[in-house]
């Protein structure tokens, strides 16, 4: 808006220039009524008058343009009457569409008219009037054409505030209220100005109309089939429109109507525009050419918007997956429990039947107790195997894909900057032959690995943390280097014979689950992974096995 | 000495009773096993029993879990009464408001054998 108001003041202090100078070249070359200084002195109460009314509406914008009538005609009086002076007295009219003000009213082609009536000696003539005629059916068309870009930009600038402001997920519908607002701000036809109610917007699904959103609650929709079935076997829906269908919202009439249909890469959307007083087929096409453009772009909200629901739900689905783990773990541990009491109540016999305490009733209860232990034992290893199963796991990084190099780096460098300001590394690999090889990762697994060891590095890390990078023939490696604190010395042998050991039981036993979830995040990415320490620093060594890239010119 | 035993794993317990039962009551304890919230009819006839003990994840066939039978237990029946609770899982120390019961009651945590029940009788 601020941009629009100083652009007219620009334009409306041009033209006053443009008068003053054009008025200035009339005094000196055309022979003048009064003497010249007199028309160089009314230059004086012109600009006075222009600049006490300026930037304003209202009475302001008239008397403006009768300032500038009566200097035009000032300048022109008693002047002949050639192309020169009757370019000067057309000029307000010709920049009507650049006014400022409301000045398009029949009051600028009157003062048109009395100006040529004045500068003619007061004489009349029909040809005053075609001319002002035919003035005014040029200015219509080229404000009809301003309008119709001006009303397009203000509802682009609507989704642009919605995009700005209030974009939320699933909450899209906001955006009609704006459009609904300047809808009825349209000024089109003085006899043809509709009242927009509410916005609606289907998809189409299956050669079903399902509702996505709308300005108002719908709880109830009845179209005519008829429509659907047709736009259903249009092989082509981009650009159709329809206009007053049969339609019932929320069991009302709301006939009175039109019907975009935009279609994005997934989805079809229609929008329906319904007008409560009155609805015309032709005039209709107006509001349907401008808003052609602005549904497109609210369907690519809605089709994101449905793309991050439907991401949702996989993640949804997959923390349901992980949750039958938990749950199933859960329920394994009470299961174990269970069986468990068979071998603690056998431990504890055992103690009096070694010491001699048992009698033969006593032996028949501890060999059933034998026997159950035994049956128990076989259904304990069975769901120890079924919860160790690593294709239940609720993660496994044994999925491996082909990444590039840049991936690997990118991986790094962002989780990095996540932990410190400034990534410190040292490159020593082939920048022009990265694209000849590739990686096999799992991404998800990548990033659990390379973050719980940042995270490690900066927990015992005193300074000069660094990750390097090199090559060989066969591999990428991937050092991170830093200093350590040295009161954390005993933690970070702990760490290095951890992380380097075979032994998962005593890892178990000493860590957290950090280690051994990079181990095992290494192991099933096939990736090698060794720490090193000397007095002062320790480095964590990653080998990636390099795999020829198929689609390389190698 | 009746002693009603909701639980319905009672194979893995069973012997543990039955050894108690010989070794530290000379046989004098009448036990008797409910699978299920819904195997013991009327539950205001459990006042003629010494100690009722209740498993807290009984089967998913129990209308009732423990926690739920011990409620409805404190509803039914009048006057004093003994509950155990066993348990294969690690109870909150706030158990009895969490799940609603009107006192805390012993827990025995799972596994179990017969010289630790002792203790709890």
């Amino acid at each position: 808006m601020i941009l629009q108001k100083f652009t007219n003041i620009s334009l409306s202090v041009f033209f006053r220039i443009i008068i003053i100078v054009f008025g200035i070249y009339i005094i000196n070359y055309k022979d003048n009524y009064f003497e010249k200084y007199i028309y160089y002195l009314a230059i004086l109460p012109y600009v006075i008058i222009y600049i006490r009314t300026a930037f304003e509406d209202g009475i302001s914008s008239k008397i403006r343009l009768i300032n500038d009538y009566i200097f035009i005609v000032f300048l022109i009086y008693g002047k002949e009457l050639d192309f020169v002076t009757i370019s000067f007295v057309i000029l307000p009219v010709i920049n009507s569409p650049n006014h400022s003000g409301n000045k398009k009213s029949i009051l600028l082609y009157l003062f048109f008219i009395i100006s040529i009536y004045v500068l003619n000696d007061f004489h009349f003539s029909w040809t005053f009037i075609i001319i002002t005629l035919v003035l005014r059916i040029i200015n219509f068309i080229t404000d009809s054409r301003n309008i119709y870009f001006e009303n397009i930009s203000k509802l682009n600038t609507e989704i642009e505030l919605f995009l700005e402001k209030e974009l939320e997920l699933r909450k899209s519908y906001k955006v009609y209220n704006g459009i609904l607002t300047v809808l009825n701000s349209i000024n089109f036809l003085v006899f043809y100005k509709p009242v927009f109610s509410k916005i609606i917007c289907f998809k189409i699904d299956k050669n079903k109309l399902i509702l996505e959103n709308s300005s108002v609650f719908v709880w109830s929709y009845k179209i005519e089939d008829q429509f659907v079935e047709e736009l259903s076997n249009a092989s082509n829906i981009e650009d159709l429109s329809y206009s007053n269908l049969n339609l019932q919202i929320n069991e009302d009439d709301c006939s009175k109507n039109f019907f975009l249909v935009n279609q994005t890469k997934n989805n079809k959307y229609i929008f329906v525009f319904i007008i409560e007083d009155f609805s015309n087929n032709l005039f209709n096409t107006y509001y349907i050419s401008i808003l052609r453009s602005i549904t497109a772009r609210i369907s690519k909200v809605i089709g994101i918007e449905n793309s991050i629901k439907n991401d949702n739900k996989k993640m949804l689905l997959d923390f349901r997956k992980k949750y039958f783990h938990i749950q199933n773990a859960e329920k394994a541990m009470h299961f174990i429990r269970n069986r468990f009491n068979t071998l603690d109540n056998f431990i504890e016999m055992s103690k009096d039947n070694i010491n001699g305490k048992m009698d033969s009733d006593d032996i028949k209860l501890y060999e059933t107790e034998l026997h159950r232990l035994e049956s128990n034992y076989k259904l304990l290893m069975n769901r120890v195997k079924t919860i160790l199963d690593k294709s239940d796991k609720p993660f496994s990084a044994t999925k491996l894909e082909n990444k590039s190099f840049n991936l690997l780096f990118g991986s790094i460098r962002d989780i990095w900057l996540d932990f410190y300001e400034d990534f410190n590394f040292e490159m020593n690999i082939k920048i022009e032959s990265i694209e000849h090889y590739t990686i096999k990762l799992n991404t998800d697994g990548l990033y659990i690995l390379i973050l719980d060891w940042i995270s490690n590095l900066k927990k015992y890390s005193d300074k000069d943390e660094i990750v390097v990078f090199t090559e060989t023939e066969t591999h990428y490696i991937v050092d991170f280097r830093n200093q350590y604190k040295l009161e954390n010395k005993k933690e970070v042998i702990e760490l290095r014979d951890d992380f380097n050991s075979t032994e998962r039981d005593k890892i178990l036993q000493r860590t957290s689950h950090g280690i051994l979830i990079m181990k095992s995040i290494l192991e099933e990415m096939c990736v090698d992974g060794r720490i090193e320490m000397n007095e002062q620093n320790i480095e964590l060594k990653l080998t990636f096995k390099k795999e020829k890239n198929e689609n390389s010119d190698l | 000495m009746k002693i009603a035993i909701f639980e319905n794993e009672f194979d893995t317990v069973e012997i543990a009773f039955k050894y108690l039962n010989k070794k530290y009551f000379n046989l004098s304890l009448i036990l008797e096993n409910y699978p299920s919230s819904d195997s013991f009819s009327d539950l205001k006839k459990l006042k003629d029993y010494s100690l009722i003990i209740v498993d807290i994840d009984l089967s998913s066939q129990s209308t009732l879990d423990g926690f739920g039978l011990i409620k409805k237990i404190e509803k039914e029946l009048e006057g004093p009464f003994k509950i155990l609770i066993l348990t294969g899982q690690a109870l909150n120390d706030n158990y009895e408001i969490e799940n609603g019961l009107s006192k805390k009651y012993p827990v025995l945590e799972k596994p179990i054998n017969y010289n630790k029940l002792n203790i709890e009788f």
